[in-house]
């Protein structure tokens, strides 16, 4: 793994705002960067990313199978008790997952270690599987690269051929908090993915989600929501006051996916495999174990870009960020150096889809803590 | 694995495409997203639990239900008899209004004074204005400000039928409304997002 500096295409933005990335901007910073890529060799991209993704989902599938059997696991993970059965049953139905991003911490030599694993509400898939892919075959035909350079990126064939394994005998709707830009942008490529797999889409506000008399959801004309992808957590939907109306089957992520997205799986995962190379030593923050550990990170167990996470370097912090997800119970993982480049540090994004590793993107910060601010850098593998 | 026997191509050689041809387009509306919000249809309640069950916030609900006192006060229509009234509303459905209480607690109208010597028919329900249930959706469970919204009474006729009242020429004209009809409730979902201000991905 290395960073380089490549001339940007003189037209990436307009190509972004052509399809509607608008946010290759956010908080009026660049989020995308055009001029700079990551490259890997392929043995390295096999052997050392797609392949432990691939180890690390078998060992979460493994642990949602003996997690729902488990009422004090499931308690130990904050799922409300009223909501046992329905994440029991989604799991024991088989209900399908779509996607699902690991972060990874890569310091270029050792083995990749499992920072976490965004299951649930996952973003940046559009800027991996199209801007960058694009990107790629743009600055190959430019000759800024060389012919024959790939890139760890089969997300799109591999989003519709999942969205193709639901049958198009129903709408197919599409739940996001609209108001973002980000997320409504990310639901819509999912959208067009599903489209491209013969579904007819319907994009719905979360809030706009209703229940007619038969406890069904329905959408904006009434029609009833029996299939609906939803980038929105879980842990919130199982809070709220239509969990009362959930069902398995309905929604993708299924609900089992509370048990995966939940950064209490991460002690979980330590406690089962103790001393496994692509793990970090994990604890609850109430566990003695946790405060005896040199350098840590203490994360909520459901906090989303970064927020409320806290580095501690011998009982100190070192870096701290804000957040909205305070006053939840934490979990303390084992501090994993991260990939750095001119105090630049690199957080691998590698995405599942259904079972699948299909690919890769990368994200840099100035800080340790990846944020909502951090930005997406694409990369190729070198022949 | 074995790279030297087979190299591998992961990335497809050419483009990903876009059914629609970009996200906006994808999503069918404007940059806004007002048009995946909710419908906001007619939404007419007897009760206040009545419009609370129906998902709409307990704040909103009482701000349509006063809104409608406050209207009901001044455009009921009035008769000088309860034979009168009666007449054109049927048996036991007026009165001399004694007292009307707000949600909420305080009186605003004394029937005597705000009437004068006269009979109205009874306030069977409410309607819940689309302004109203705008803002209600737009507040979230942060809630507020509804207190400017204009009120719709609703009366029973002769034959139980609700109706509103307008005025047409110095005559009172009714208009049938159904009561109670909203059997989708919504917003029962995105309150703990709205809390942390929205944005979900991660």
């Amino acid at each position: 793994m290395r960073r380089l500096i490549l001339p940007e295409r003189p037209d990436w933005r307009d190509k972004a705002r052509a399809v509607g990335f608008g946010f290759h901007e956010m908080y009026g910073e660049p989020y995308w960067l055009d001029g700079a890529a990551y490259a890997f060799s392929l043995a390295e991209i096999e052997d050392r990313i797609e392949a432990p993704t691939e180890v690390l989902h078998e060992l979460c599938m493994d642990l949602v199978a003996e997690v729902v059997e488990s009422e004090r696991e499931l308690r130990r993970l904050g799922i409300p008790e009223a909501h046992f059965d329905l994440v029991r049953n989604s799991w024991r139905g088989g209900d399908r997952h779509l996607y699902g991003r690991f972060d990874l911490a890569y310091d270029g030599t050792g083995p990749v270690r499992m920072l976490e694993y965004n299951a649930d509400t996952p973003t940046s898939i559009f800027e991996a599987a199209w801007f960058q892919h694009n990107w790629l075959i743009d600055q190959t035909e430019a000759g800024v690269l060389p012919d024959g350079v790939d890139q760890f990126n089969s997300l799109q064939e591999s989003l519709i051929e999942a969205f193709a394994s639901f049958a198009p005998d129903r709408i197919f709707h599409f739940a996001c908090w609209v108001a973002n830009d980000e997320d409504r942008g990310t639901a819509a490529y999912l959208m067009d993915c599903a489209i491209q797999a013969g579904h007819r889409v319907e994009m719905i506000d979360i809030r706009a989600i209703g229940v007619d008399a038969q406890g069904r959801f329905t959408d904006r004309h009434e029609r009833t929501i029996d299939r609906c992808f939803k980038l929105y957590p879980w842990e919130d939907m199982l809070r709220e006051p239509f969990a009362a109306h959930l069902k398995p089957g309905v929604f993708i992520e299924p609900a089992w996916k509370s048990i995966v997205s939940n950064k209490g799986i991460l002690p979980l995962l330590w406690e089962r495999h103790p001393g496994h190379p692509n793990l970090l030593p994990a604890f609850f923050a109430d566990d003695p174990r946790a405060t005896a550990r040199a350098q840590t990170v203490s994360k909520p167990m459901f906090s989303r870009e970064g927020e409320n996470i806290t580095i501690m370097k011998n009982g100190q912090i070192v870096e701290a960020a804000e957040g909205s997800y305070g006053g939840e119970q934490r979990v303390v993982q084992d501090f994993a150096p991260l990939f750095e480049t001119n105090g630049l540090h690199a957080v691998l994004g590698s995405w599942m889809i259904g079972d699948r590793p299909a690919g890769l993107g990368v994200r840099e910060d100035a800080g340790l803590i990846t944020r909502n601010l951090s930005r997406f850098v694409p990369h190729f593998i070198e022949n | 694995m074995d790279h030297a026997k087979s190299p591998r191509r992961i990335a497809s050689k050419t483009r990903p495409r876009l059914a629609l041809g970009g996200l906006a387009a994808a999503a069918g509306m404007s940059l806004t997203g007002c048009d995946v919000g909710p419908d906001f249809s007619q939404a007419q309640f007897t009760s206040i639990g009545e419009c609370t069950t129906s998902g709409f916030s307990r704040e909103a609900c009482d701000a349509a239900y006063n809104a409608a006192l406050r209207e009901y006060a001044q455009s009921a229509p009035k008769f000088r008899s309860k034979e009168a009234c009666e007449q054109e509303w049927g048996t036991g459905r007026c009165a001399a209004p004694l007292l009307t209480q707000e949600a909420g607690g305080g009186a605003v109208q004394q029937g005597g004074s705000a009437f004068g010597n006269v009979f109205v028919p009874a306030l069977a329900g409410f309607a819940l204005s689309q302004a109203l249930q705008r803002r209600d959706y737009d507040s979230g469970y942060i809630g507020g400000g509804f207190a400017s919204y204009g009120g719709t009474p609703i009366y029973r006729n002769r034959t139980g039928g609700t109706v509103t009242v307008d005025r047409s020429g110095g005559k009172a004209v009714t208009t049938p409304v159904n009561v109670n009809t909203r059997t989708v409730s919504s917003r029962g979902f995105g309150g703990m997002g709205m809390s942390r201000g929205g944005g979900f991905g991660g």
